[in-house]
């Protein structure tokens, strides 16, 4: 029994520490370990290995403990969507912290039964229907679905966690990728990268969330740019829905042409519209090259001009708050789940990636306090 | 004395209302492994400075005694709870309730509720011990919040216990 529990142990070890494209000697330094055979003879199975050390590998490789102790085989893998393909580490490991955090989130939304109403519709037309005008058209319904209102950037998020499933993690990944996808046994789930300028985080979300609709559409391999660096055609029907979606036509065209003087607008006046609708002023003067409202060559003109470009960051129009890296709701979802005892404190503090002397600093950010007896019930006139 | 098995929020609360030497010297404390060397390292005193907690001096002097379970006998108590029912605890926890089961001598003192219903889950309510109580036990009086207090502990009993009248939360 000892001997087959240890190489079951060091087997999904080995596994695990394979995902996530690390040597035994970089995770042996983690572990405190003086040399990487120790973790060597744990993952052979030769040695037994300490509680305490499986919770920290459990730590080091996002993954629960339960997954190290159990016979049952992963279920089906599911393909994580990057934009370029890439086998690094670093990508290894963002997509292993985003498929943990889908994870605790579906087990939260399972304990407390608090499911979202509504789920996404994956699109079910065929390859040869896709084109630039098909995507706007589809963008636009879309649009109708989300609900998103007039400043669609704003509510984004917030729409697609609350009222459709769709997991958003907020990530700093450098340089890394802008973002990617998944729709694995948890739902529909996106990962932006939080070290990039807002607007730019909004863009990758609703570029994202095409890729989600079209996932039985595409190939993984259709997405990735080409060996030259160039957008694979699928990456531009998803920038094109990405833009449809966050620049409605008549509210761009609204907020344009009042402020049009003698033929001309201020790229002064181009950049606090982009930051209106929380986009850049590059995906703005698109949207205007579709509407009609300028030419092609001015705008492409304009977007080359390495000083105007230089302009965006600079300027602080957008109503944009710098937002966290778990969605309000994650975090509601798990304070109720540790207030009804549902989860320890210490499942909470894991779940926050914080250690648990940081719960209470951590939560009155959220206004919330732990210590407050939330039990109360309200009766209702429904039973 | 009584013998007693903290979990990491005991040691860090007692550390930071500072009463551990107290705790320490009226009672006989024992610490589970991953409590020790992975949850319990600091605390956060009254100013917000983070101080850590050495507790290797008392270990040296046999004033605590650290515990351990295997991961065998951890999987074998993992394996009575249905986890889509049972509440969720991180390893210190359950290795915490491992040990209890098996030292029967020892009272698990927590004040998380999560811990709580699981001790009560697994038919060991009168092994769980409040502070409020604990302290009273051995003449020490504190003012503290609510989550120390025996009602609360009471309280998270009782769910336990309904849970596992109700069939839920053990396979």
């Amino acid at each position: 029994m000892e001997k087959s529990l240890n190489a079951l142990i060091g087997k999904r070890l080995k596994e695990a520490r394979k995902c996530m494209g690390l040597t035994l000697g970089e995770v042996a330094e983690k572990m405190g370990f003086a040399s990487y055979q120790t973790l060597g003879s744990i993952e052979s199975g030769k040695r037994e290995i300490k509680a305490w050390e499986l919770a920290k590998l459990a730590r080091i490789y996002y993954r629960d403990v339960s997954y190290f102790l159990s016979e049952e085989q992963e279920t089906k893998s599911f393909p994580v969507l990057w934009r370029t393909k890439s086998s690094s580490p670093e990508v290894k490991s963002y997509e292993r912290k985003f498929v943990r955090f889908c994870e605790n989130y579906a087990c939260m939304e399972e304990l407390s039964g608090l499911k979202p109403p509504e789920s996404l519709d994956r699109f079910k037309y065929s390859k040869a229907d896709f084109s630039f005008s098909f995507v706007k058209k589809l963008a636009g319904r879309y649009s109708a679905i989300l609900q998103l209102g007039r400043r669609p950037a704003c509510s984004l998020a917030r729409v697609l966690g609350e009222t459709f499933a769709v997991k958003v993690l907020r990530l700093q990944m450098g340089t890394e990728g802008s973002g990617a996808s998944t729709w694995g046994p948890f739902g529909p789930a996106i990962l932006v990268n939080a070290d990039e300028v807002p607007w730019r985080q909004n863009f990758s979300l609703a570029h994202e969330l095409f890729h989600l609709l079209t996932v039985d559409v595409f190939k993984t391999e259709e997405i990735y740019r080409s060996s030259t660096g160039e957008k694979s055609k699928v990456e531009q029907f998803a920038d094109s829905f990405a833009s449809t979606l966050l620049l409605p036509r008549d509210e761009v065209r609204q907020e344009f042409e009042p402020r049009i003087r003698k033929g001309k607008i201020s790229y002064l006046d181009c950049v606090e519209i982009a930051g209106k609708f929380g986009v850049s002023t590059q995906a703005l003067l698109w949207s205007l090259v579709d509407l009609k409202l300028v030419n092609r060559e001015e705008a492409r003109r304009v977007i080359a001009d390495p000083e105007l470009r230089s302009l965006d960051p600079r300027l602080p129009f957008s109503d944009f708050t710098q937002v966290s890296k778990f969605p309000d709701r994650y975090v509601a979802i798990a304070f109720r789940c540790m207030q009804l005892g549902q989860i320890s404190r210490g499942k909470f503090a894991e779940f926050m990636e914080i250690d648990r002397q940081e719960i209470p600093g951590f939560l009155s950010r959220y206004g919330l306090d732990e210590d407050k007896d939330y039990s109360f019930e309200l009766p209702t006139r429904r039973r | 004395m009584n013998s007693l098995l903290v979990d990491a929020n005991v040691v860090i609360d007692a550390h930071r209302l500072g009463f551990w030497q107290q705790f320490v010297a009226k009672n006989q404390i024992h610490i589970a492994s991953t409590v020790l060397k992975l949850e319990a390292l600091f605390y956060f005193d009254s100013e917000n400075n983070k101080r850590s907690i050495n507790l290797s001096h008392e270990l040296s002097k046999h004033k605590l005694v650290k515990v351990r379970a295997t991961v065998s006998e951890i999987k074998d108590l993992w394996n009575k709870f249905d986890l889509a029912f049972a509440p969720l605890l991180d390893l210190g926890e359950v290795e915490c309730l491992t040990i209890l089961e098996r030292q029967k001598d020892l009272k698990f003192y927590t004040s998380d509720k999560a811990a709580i219903k699981a001790l009560a889950l697994l038919g060991l309510p009168d092994r769980g011990i409040s502070l409020q109580r604990a302290l009273k036990e051995r003449g020490l009086q504190k003012n503290l919040s609510d989550k120390y207090s025996d009602k609360f502990f009471k309280r998270y009993v009782k769910q336990g216990q309904q849970m596992r009248i109700m069939g839920q939360g053990l396979k």
